[in-house]
């Protein structure tokens, strides 16, 4: 397993077979090697004289893959860099450093109108049904927009393919011409997968899609989401905080904290036997309705992504932290066969 | 005492709107006994945030409420006067809320947060209240809070503030807290926190009653005893919370559980209840859940259904069960 600084020059299949073993040989979707991405922190003027530029590492040395026809989900805290992750390979966030390789293609290699022409590749579903859609437009308007910018069909075609579209998420083609606001967040959250499905992307990045909404209707949107990847193959970049959510719909799970993967395997492995001790706690914190907790799983908070911890970033928190974890970040290795997990301990 | 702490009986409150009148709350009766933990759930726009607004009497403008009975320590509150119910608020019973960011001062150091709510309601020498501030707040878990009461908000994480606000509401001592959505805004980690000092404060010597308001049954189950279901603006089922949660019997109830991942077999779809939740302003006629429910009969669609009692503590309010 290349460390973060290292990864870059490997081949990003050399770091990312690791994480599999081998098994599959198709090569997958998405392979993920050392991304990093900082943003620098806002100074006043004196400081902008008198300190050097400081940075957050929203996300750092990320190792991962997904392959085809698979759920991966991201989980983690706030500041976890989960939703940055889901920007940068869906390339609306730039990254720093590393390598991502899209259905074989070196994906940040492209650029420009090569770019515009391949990001129907990769499409996004966020959080806010209430701001993703442009209140001004109506339904159709909505979903036909990738269809008119990408070409990909024949003007006089494209209402029927945006009633097809409504009808495969659930929708009445008949309401087309309503607007945003006319419909509810469950609704709403329907137009926004059937503008991301217009394009038959190759990876379908789902940020979140489910946080805003009501219990019944989150399981409507999840329901919906897995009939689709079912139907069409697809492969999906799931994140989410909700552990319940995501070993629901996930194959694979990967476990952030502050901007690092600290845990990676299949959604069973993760869930069943976790490895890493913040997995565990996180876990743990989870309520179980019907059921009682008689302990707190894990004091503290998240320390600020201004000023991680050294070492392992959990040490502070961590009730298995020795010297090495203070001073030496641990990588992600192969703890148990396809069972990763970044702590010196495991 | 014998007796609850807090009667509520049959409670409607409305929202006055261009489109008519939101039946936030439709007649809604609860009691709470002293040193009790009582859930309120259901999804958004059930009425539950409408309901403990309304025990506070703080529904703000166009809401109101139109009748009903509130009863702390068999106490009127619906008939007091403002000057009263303001002594009330704090001293006997407090509420708190989702968002600690946008409950706390910003410009105001945490200390004198607490502090305040000292300073309006007693005589406390100001040494004294300072003691009694770096006490509490202590109390809910902020170490070294002498050092920490000439903070401001913005220096604290979202749980920590979330301990302030808790503070804030505790220092008088109130018999009832109302706590809406507390730990919504938070990560799951420290909302674990959250939930083991709210239990602290209801067993602790206190015994402060509590009602817990909540969108899920894995928080509620953490702290309360006994919970009660709530869809468009009625109580839909009511029982110990476990029987709730174990074998719930109204189909809305049923329906939360099963849409519920926690509950779904591995690989298994979930079973959610169809379409959203109703318009307040023009309910459903008859039950109100009636055009999502799988079981809606003939009479469903005619009559509001009475409440059951399936045994002492379980009841609900289903045509099913008559």
């Amino acid at each position: 397993m290349p460390s973060p600084a290292t990864s870059t020059a490997d081949s990003v299949a050399g770091s990312a077979d690791t994480l599999q073993s081998g098994a599959q040989r198709e090569a997958p979707i998405l392979a993920v090697a050392g991304l990093e991405k900082r943003f620098p922190v806002r100074r006043g003027l004196v400081e902008a004289l008198t300190r050097p530029r400081r940075y957050v590492h929203a996300v750092s040395g990320l190792d991962f893959r997904i392959e085809r026809n698979e759920t991966f989900g991201l989980v983690g805290e706030s500041g976890s860099g989960k939703s940055t992750t889901g920007k940068l390979v869906a390339r609306l966030l730039e990254p720093s450093a590393g390598r991502v390789e899209l259905d074989g293609i070196d994906w940040l290699a492209v650029r420009g109108s090569e770019l515009r022409r391949r990001r129907r590749d990769v499409q996004i579903v966020f959080q806010n049904p209430f701001l993703s859609l442009n209140p001004r437009w109506n339904v159709a308007a909505i979903v036909a927009e990738p269809l008119v910018t990408h070409r990909t069909l024949p003007g006089a075609r494209v209402p029927e393919r945006v009633a097809g579209l409504l009808a495969e998420v659930g929708l009445d083609p008949g309401l087309a011409n309503r607007y945003p606001h006319q419909f509810s967040g469950g609704q709403r959250q329907r137009i926004g997968i059937a503008r991301a499905l217009a394009l038959e992307p190759k990876l379908l990045v789902a940020d979140e899609p489910v946080s805003a909404l009501d219990v019944s209707v989150q399981a409507q949107i999840l329901n919906l989401l897995g009939r689709i990847k079912r139907e069409h193959r697809l492969s999906m970049l799931f994140i989410s905080h909700d552990m319940s959510v995501v070993r629901h719909i996930s194959d694979r799970v990967g476990v952030m904290y502050l901007g690092r993967l600290v845990e990676v395997a299949a959604t069973r492995l993760v869930f069943d036997h976790p490895r890493h001790p913040y997995t565990r706690s996180l876990l743990a914190s989870v309520p179980v309705p019907g059921k009682r907790r008689t302990f707190v799983p894990l004091s503290g908070e998240i320390p600020s992504p201004l000023a991680p911890p050294t070492g392992c970033h959990f040490h502070p928190r961590c009730a298995h932290a020795e010297v090495r974890c203070r001073t030496e970040p641990p990588t992600l290795r192969e703890v148990a066969p396809r069972h990763f997990a970044a702590c010196h301990f495991v | 005492m014998t007796g609850p702490l807090l009667a509520v009986e049959d409670l409607v409150t409305h929202y006055e709107t261009r489109k008519g009148s939101v039946k936030a709350v439709n007649g809604v009766s609860l009691s709470v006994r002293p040193g009790e933990a009582v859930g309120i759930a259901g999804e958004s726009g059930c009425g539950k945030s409408a309901l403990g607004l309304s025990i506070m009497r703080l529904i703000p403008p166009p809401g109101r409420i139109v009748t009903g009975s509130v009863r702390l320590a068999g106490r009127e509150l619906l008939a007091m006067s403002e000057a009263d119910m303001r002594r009330v608020r704090g001293r006997e019973m407090a509420m708190i809320f989702q968002d600690p960011a946008a409950t706390l001062d910003p410009v105001q150091r945490i200390g004198h947060q607490v502090r305040e709510m000292l300073e309006l309601h007693t005589r406390l020498p100001r040494a004294r209240a300072r003691d009694r501030v770096v006490e509490m707040l202590e109390a809910v878990g902020i170490s070294r809070a002498d050092e920490r009461l000439g903070h401001y908000p913005h220096e604290f994480s979202g749980g920590m503030q979330q301990r302030v606000i808790i503070a804030c509401a505790l220092i008088l001592e109130p018999s009832l807290l109302i706590a809406d959505e507390p730990t919504t805004a938070l990560d799951v980690t420290v909302q674990a926190q959250i939930l083991e000092l709210l239990r602290k404060v209801q067993g602790g010597r206190s015994r402060t009653s509590i009602i817990l308001v909540s969108h899920d049954l894995g928080v509620v189950s953490e702290v309360c005893e006994r919970v009660l279901v709530m869809y468009a603006g009625k109580v839909v089922e009511t029982g110990p919370t476990e029987v709730i949660i174990g074998r719930p019997r109204h189909p809305y109830t049923q329906g939360l559980m099963s849409s519920m991942p926690q509950f779904a077999a591995e690989g298994e779809e979930l079973r959610p209840i169809r379409g959203s939740v109703p318009d307040l302003v023009d309910p459903p006629p008859g039950c109100a859940f009636h055009d999502r429910c799988p079981k809606a009969m003939d009479i469903c669609r005619r009559n509001a259904p009475p409440v059951v009692s399936l045994d002492d503590s379980h009841a609900l309010a289903c045509h099913l069960y008559r």
